[in-house]
């Protein structure tokens, strides 16, 4: 009898993340902000709504102060816009991988009409996802419209919003190159094999080398899988904090809740930090001391105007590039001084000249970084 | 490759084994007292959510008049009081209602997600709580100064300092005083321990709810010495790795210590790589030349102290540490080419060394014996 139930409890980790993941995907759960719960299945919504927008989180959380929340506000936007009611749009929270499909489609069975779908890793899912139902315009953050062999397939009714992300990153390398007196700068990543991850930190090794060849960069990803990679803020802490014994004076953060650990424990040791995907001076209470500026990825704004877009017979199918730009300074802006904002202005220039390319292998500087050719629009 | 290196890489890696050895030695006083917890991971989590709203309303309260220390303090102890009193819920299940302990630890780990993540949905993202910070670097004095083992023991957060203490502590009390053989005898043997007039629920309940006040220091951790925040499941599976050590340092709290070290040497090993100042393939060999050699060593003198008849596997052992001893001395000769680790390398060692310590010499770990089994008086 003794023996019968200790095997067992090595299973139970993955039986809890089961059940976590299961109650999550088919309960649609709503936060009890201000978020309302979706519309039971036997009310004729469809007639109410126009439009009933769907968002499904990449794994994670959709309040992450970072990139599903961002995408999220992207929705809410629209949905102002559009002047919808608040039967018309819900979320989902993807707790594992496994549920990307499943969670696409309990929103397609509610009868959703536009489904937002958050990062790169939901990209084929989606993908198929649009083949299948040609009638439902889907947008997807961070995806390439390729086909199984990688090769591009654009579709009618799927929009794929992709960043340029080595752009913002080689700026906020640059302004972190320009703005270290110890000529070490570091930063703390999310998954390796995540392309945005990897532009943004190809674009701030090669921006600080760019501005400062002797700046030593100090870049470290987290090892972990898809589950642990974004969500582990401890990791990033304590990769901080022994990035800034070996003297980095800037930390940049990517990754979701790993990259707000870093960012916030660097923070606690008076270093300057650079946010990401939002302008996280705004989401992030703890470093509004401390934040320099954010990589920024327009996606509030330019998910806002796909959604519109579909509403109104303009939606464009295929690849779309959004902006990504450095946020404002705040705090900062009496301590940055005029010339490196000219510096920076300089260089901005430069690349949407084609003057730089921010993703171009740089000596030292990671290959394997999914660089997407600049095209700025 | 120098010693600020590996002072660096031991220094990192005893605050990574920090939570572990924590949720580790939860576990120790419920399942050494015949009480499966698998709930650590829940404790902590909630631990970590309550320190944060701890400290952050004391701070509030006080309106930053006291030093940001009382208020992180009044955070580890609101920490240490919830994942207390969510332990006493496993405790209540599993020794009155007799819930099977797996079904009860499972019960508790689902219930913190909703618990915490609740909690951030509706009370703290919607405020914008911001973080007191943490705890400030503590040097002990005199020893801080001694060259090497300072650096790597004697310079942290003072948390690191409560989790080496706890360890000592448990290890000789579990093992040298009266409230430790009782906590023993439960968990071997309850009705043995009943006869002598033991009461053998008040003792799991006492060990159950102080493993929760442990597993709440290990979330605590998290929030007031590493991150300075709450963020949604940041305990990312750390509850049940600490119970793996548990296991793996056969239900002690040194053995789970060395065990969590281990763990968060190879963590730490997946940081220092990545840094690039070291070659990575010269690094990888001289550590696990010093790891085997380490393990040949202390096998050779379990061998000669036990003074075994069989000889037989002596070759295997002095075998180990020859080949430990090369691989250092090939390290520290050879020149290698630069080879670039994948980063997915790095995050499998832990695995990878669990394994061959495992295998290696660890041996079999036999748990408390009546460990499962609510106790019925007949």
């Amino acid at each position: 009898m003794k023996k019968v139930y200790y095997p067992f409890t090595l299973l139970i980790p993955g039986a809890f993340l089961l059940a976590a993941c299961t109650s999550t995907a088919a309960t649609t759960e709503a936060p009890a902000t201000d978020v309302p719960a979706p519309a039971d299945t036997d009310v004729p919504v469809a007639e109410e709504c126009a439009f009933k927008i769907g968002f499904v989180t990449d794994v994670g959380q959709i309040n992450d102060q970072s990139f599903n929340e961002a995408g999220y506000a992207g929705v809410l936007l629209a949905v102002d816009q559009l002047g919808l009611g608040e039967d018309c749009f819900s979320f989902i929270e993807t707790s594992d991988s496994a549920d990307y499909l499943p969670n696409i489609e309990s929103f397609l069975d509610e009868g959703f009409g536009i489904i937002v779908t958050s990062g790169f890793a939901m990209g084929s899912t989606t993908h198929q996802a649009g083949i299948d139902n040609p009638n439902i315009f889907f947008i997807g953050t961070d995806q390439d419209q390729v086909d199984a062999d990688f090769n591009p397939e654009p579709l009618d009714n799927v929009v794929g919003l992709i960043f340029h992300e080595d752009v913002s990153g080689f700026l906020a390398g640059a302004l972190a190159g320009l703005m270290t007196e110890s000529n070490v700068v570091g930063g703390v990543y999310g998954c390796p094999f995540i392309p945005p991850v990897a532009r943004f930190e190809v674009g701030y090794y090669n921006g600080a080398k760019f501005v400062n060849p002797d700046v030593e960069v100090l870049n470290v990803y987290h090892p972990g899988s898809l589950d642990v990679c974004f969500t582990d803020p401890e990791f990033a802490a304590e990769t901080a904090a022994t990035l800034i014994i070996e003297g980095a004076d800037v930390m940049f953060g990517a990754g979701g809740l790993t990259g707000n650990g870093a960012l916030i424990a660097a923070c606690n040791q008076g270093v300057n930090v650079i946010g990401v995907d939002v302008d996280q001076y705004n989401t992030l209470p703890e470093v509004q001391a401390c934040i320099m500026s954010s990589a920024t990825k327009g996606l509030t704004s330019d998910v806002a105007s796909l959604i519109i877009s579909a509403t109104d017979g303009t939606f464009p199918g295929g690849t779309v590039f959004g902006p990504a730009v450095l946020a404002p300074f705040h705090s900062f802006d009496d301590t940055i001084p005029q010339d490196v904002k000219d510096r920076l202005q300089e260089i901005s220039d430069m690349i949407d000249s084609g003057e730089i390319d921010p993703c171009a292998p740089f000596e030292g500087s990671n290959e394997g970084t999914f660089c997407t050719p600049v095209v700025m629009n | 490759m120098d010693t600020v290196f590996f002072v660096g890489l031991l220094s990192l890696a005893l605050i990574k084994a920090t939570p572990l050895a924590l949720g580790a030695m939860c576990g120790l006083l419920c399942e050494r007292s015949g009480v499966i917890n698998i709930g650590i991971e829940g404790m902590m989590l909630v631990g970590a959510m309550t320190s944060f709203l701890g400290s952050v309303i004391f701070n509030d309260i006080t309106g930053g008049t006291l030093p940001k220390t009382v208020s992180l303090l009044v955070g580890l102890l609101v920490a240490m009081l919830s994942a207390g009193f969510i332990a006493l819920l496993h405790a209540w299940l599993s020794i009155q209602y007799k819930v099977d302990q797996i079904i009860s630890g499972t019960v508790i780990n689902l219930l913190a997600v909703g618990i915490t993540n609740f909690t951030a949905n509706a009370y703290i993202d919607p405020n914008h709580l911001s973080g007191v910070g943490v705890f400030t670097e503590v040097e002990i004095p005199i020893l801080s100064q001694i060259p090497i083992i300072g650096p790597i023991l004697f310079q942290h957060q003072p948390l690191v300092y409560v989790m080496l203490i706890l360890v000592g502590f448990l290890q000789y009390a579990l093992f040298n005083t009266r409230w430790g053989l009782r906590t023993r005898a439960v968990g071997e043997h309850p009705r043995a321990a009943d006869t002598v007039g033991i009461n053998v629920n008040r003792t799991r309940y006492i060990n159950v709810t102080l493993g929760g006040v442990l597993a709440g220091i290990g979330g605590a951790f998290l929030v007031l010495e590493s991150v300075g925040r709450f963020q949604k499941l940041m305990t990312t599976g750390r509850g049940f790795i600490a119970l793996a050590a548990l296991i793996f340092g056969k239900w002690t709290s040194v053995g789970a210590l060395l065990s969590g070290l281990l763990f968060g040497f190879s963590e730490a090993l997946g940081v220092r790589l990545q840094l690039g100042d070291v070659n990575e393939l010269q690094a990888l060999i001289l550590l696990g030349g010093i790891g085997v050699a380490v393990l040949g060593a202390v096998w050779v003198i379990l061998k000669a102290r036990r003074r075994q008849e069989d000889k037989r596997s002596m070759p295997l052992v002095v075998g180990t540490l020859v080949v430990g001893l090369a691989m250092v001395a090939t390290a520290l000769l050879a020149t290698f080419p630069e080879v670039e680790i994948p980063i997915q390398f790095l995050g499998l060692l832990p695995y990878i060394l669990t394994i061959l310590v495992l295998t290696g010499f660890v041996g079999r770990a036999i748990p408390p014996a009546a460990i499962g089994r609510p106790y019925e008086k007949q």
